[in-house]
């Protein structure tokens, strides 16, 4: 698992770099690498320069052009990525879209909590799960 | 009598219909009814009179007639008794046998009583009267000259004076004239016998046919006017009735078109009234009806924008709060050295303030969420809830072993439970928090009453006088350093009571604890809650 990258989706640089620095400090090696809205997720996945698959992708929900949701849906649309591991990491608590990210298949739905501890806290058990303890399906 | 037309009490409504009044004269039916039983009654006695003068007539032509039959009888009888005393009085002078002279005595004597019936009979009429007259003369000169003088020759013993009387004729002359005379009498007798026989069949029919034909035409008469009348009533009836089916189902400008100046006019124009009422209330209905559509459009777009941005909020405030809070921590923990004890501290204060800022938004999230939720009520055990977050709380905080959980066992109740949640969490955390410095602290979860229930803690209270702030946002009555909190609990509790019906209420007293009484099901009475 650690030969692979982790795909950051989010368009808040604050979110971005303490993002960063929590798996930095959760010794997660993986590479990170970061779409800044959702097209750039799209055609990092699925465009004709794609790259290899991450093992992870944290999708956050609000982002400029296409959004996270959307996102979802097209990525559970094409056979490439309709088995990659998916966790929507955002700040919102709102059950619509909770309910509609996990009816479009996310695997996972986690709130940036305020407080900086737990939020270093959430990123850790995320890393430590997704990446050692899951199993995930292998796809090219 | 001219009737007033009705009118709608608003008579600045104005409606498509035109307005159907009443014209012509007041003819109510009871009066056309009255006309249609008097006029077969008047045909009646008009033929009973009728009948009753034909009957009359015909009464009297019959006794008439009856007389005249008699003075035919008394005739024929007057001529056998002349016949009778002629016979006799020949059969002596002829015989001399005295025995003859009985049938001419007795016959003399019933001439007189015939002639005095005659006489009664029809003395009356000149004509008789004059015959009649003329007979008793006759008979008497027969009797004096005739018989008479031959009888008494007879007796004397000359009876050849006796033929010569009878062959002088004279007897016989006499006797001729009385004849003439009594057939004269018969003869007319006997025409006013068929005068007045006639008289009296005709009057017999013209009775006959106006019984038959007078009660005929009266029960005619009685069965048009019957028919005309009612079809009058029905008809106005029936169209009456027309409308008031159509406005029923719905045609508000429905109108009885009935002009008749007459009970069922009246009808008519009552329930035209009625109906141009309606008609108006029908209008004002609608346009209220219709306001109150376009406010609930308004509500709706205000109620959606507010959603909006309810969800924007939570989420945009967040994320800056984190930068500040993890910005803040990575100072502190990477550039430690760069700072002294008083920048430490300083940076501490930034991130729980912002940490704090954070649990703000995150409760008023939870009110504007508990303001736009739909209630969906289910049977509920508090109970059970309750001691979820019991433990929940016992986990966070493992080293408060001693607190004690009293949480009874019929707490059932139907109320959304999403929101059952939501109160019970906050009313026990309070609980939770403000027994924070109570050793061995209790907090009792019991029902007092039905859809009534409780919660004590023997914490550290609060003072009555700020009683009435308890359940306002923002509004706290200790101070965070001792007890920390976003003042927005109570008042989440309280909307989400309110919006199912309930109500809450609190006591309590500095140092001794404090009790929330709470329902879901109706807003509690004093008494409910001591």
């Amino acid at each position: 698992m650690n030969g692979r990258p982790i795909l950051l989706v989010d368009d808040d640089p604050d979110d971005i770099e303490l993002t960063k620095r929590a798996f930095a400090r959760s010794r997660v090696t993986n590479q990170i690498e970061v779409a800044r809205d959702g097209s750039e997720a799209l055609d990092r996945l699925l465009g004709p320069g794609a790259g290899p698959l991450p093992a992870l992708v944290l999708l956050d929900l609000k982002l400029p052009r296409v959004n996270g949701l959307e996102v979802l849906q097209q990525l559970r649309s094409e056979e490439r990525t309709r088995l990659l591991p998916i966790v929507i990491l955002t700040s919102s608590r709102e059950d619509r879209d909770l309910l509609e990210g996990y009816r479009l298949g996310a695997n996972s739905y986690v709130r940036k909590p305020v407080d900086y501890a737990a939020f270093e806290d959430a990123v850790r058990q995320i890393g430590t799960y997704w990446l050692e303890l899951n199993e995930s399906p292998t796809t090219r | 009598m001219v009737a007033p037309m009705l009118r709608g009490a608003d008579a600045t409504v104005t409606t498509s219909a035109p307005a159907v009044g009443r014209r012509g004269p007041w003819v109510p039916f009871r009066a056309r009814l009255m006309l249609a039983a008097l006029v077969p009654a008047s045909i009646l006695l008009v033929s009973a009179w009728f009948v009753y003068g034909a009957l009359d007539t015909s009464i009297r032509a019959s006794a008439d007639a009856a007389r005249s039959a008699d003075t035919l009888t008394a005739l024929g009888l007057l001529l056998r008794v002349t016949v009778d005393q002629e016979s006799g009085a020949r059969g002596y002078v002829i015989s001399g046998d005295p025995a003859f002279l009985e049938p001419y005595e007795a016959g003399s004597a019933r001439f007189g009583d015939v002639l005095a019936g005659l006489d009664a009979l029809v003395g009356d009429d000149p004509g008789h009267r004059a015959r009649l007259d003329e007979i008793t003369a006759l008979h008497e000169r027969w009797q004096r000259e005739v018989a008479g003088r031959a009888i008494a020759a007879v007796e004397a013993g000359d009876p050849e004076i006796a033929v010569d009387i009878a062959r002088s004729g004279a007897g016989k002359m006499i006797v001729d004239e009385i004849r003439r005379l009594t057939s004269e009498m018969e003869a007319q007798a006997s025409a006013t016998l068929m005068a007045r026989r006639a008289v009296r069949d005709e009057a017999s029919l013209i009775a006959q046919r106006a019984v038959v034909v007078g009660p005929l035409l009266a029960a005619m008469v009685s069965v048009v006017f019957g028919l005309v009348v009612a079809h009058q009533v029905v008809r106005g009836v029936r169209r009456v009735g027309a409308a008031a089916t159509a406005l029923a189902a719905g045609d508000l400008s429905r109108r009885a078109a009935v002009g008749s100046n007459d009970e069922v006019g009246v009808l008519a124009d009552a329930f035209n009234g009625m109906a141009e009422r309606l008609e108006a209330l029908g209008a004002i209905e609608e346009r209220t009806s219709s306001r109150l559509r376009e406010q609930a459009a308004q509500l709706e777009e205000a109620n959606s924008e507010l959603e909006t941005f309810s969800y924007s909020v939570s989420h945009d405030l967040r994320a800056p709060l984190r930068t500040i809070d993890g910005f803040g921590q990575i100072l502190l923990e990477d550039h430690a050295d760069r700072l002294d004890d008083e920048g430490r501290r300083l940076l501490g204060r930034v991130r729980s303030a912002s940490q704090r800022m954070g649990r703000i938004i995150d409760d008023l999230h939870q009110l504007s969420r508990v303001n736009r939720a739909v209630i969906e009520r289910e049977a509920v055990d508090l109970g059970a809830v309750a001691r979820g977050i019991a433990d929940g709380l016992r986990r966070a905080d493992p080293e408060r072993a001693d607190v004690t959980f009293v949480i009874g066992t019929d707490l059932a109740t139907r109320a959304d439970p999403g929101l059952v949640r939501i109160v019970l969490d906050n009313l026990l955390t309070n609980a939770w928090k403000f027994t924070a410095l109570t050793n061995s602290a209790t907090i009792r979860l019991e029902r007092t009453g039905p859809e009534v229930f409780r919660i004590t803690d023997d914490g550290a209270g609060f003072d009555m006088a700020y009683a009435a702030k308890l359940f306002q946002p923002f509004q706290r009555l200790h101070h965070t350093e001792d007890f920390p909190g976003t003042g927005i609990g109570l008042a989440t509790v309280q909307r989400i009571l309110q919006r199912h019906g309930g109500s809450a209420r609190a006591a309590g007293r500095p140092g001794a604890g404090a009790t929330f009484w709470f329902s879901f099901d109706h807003p509690l009475t004093a008494e409910e809650a001591r």
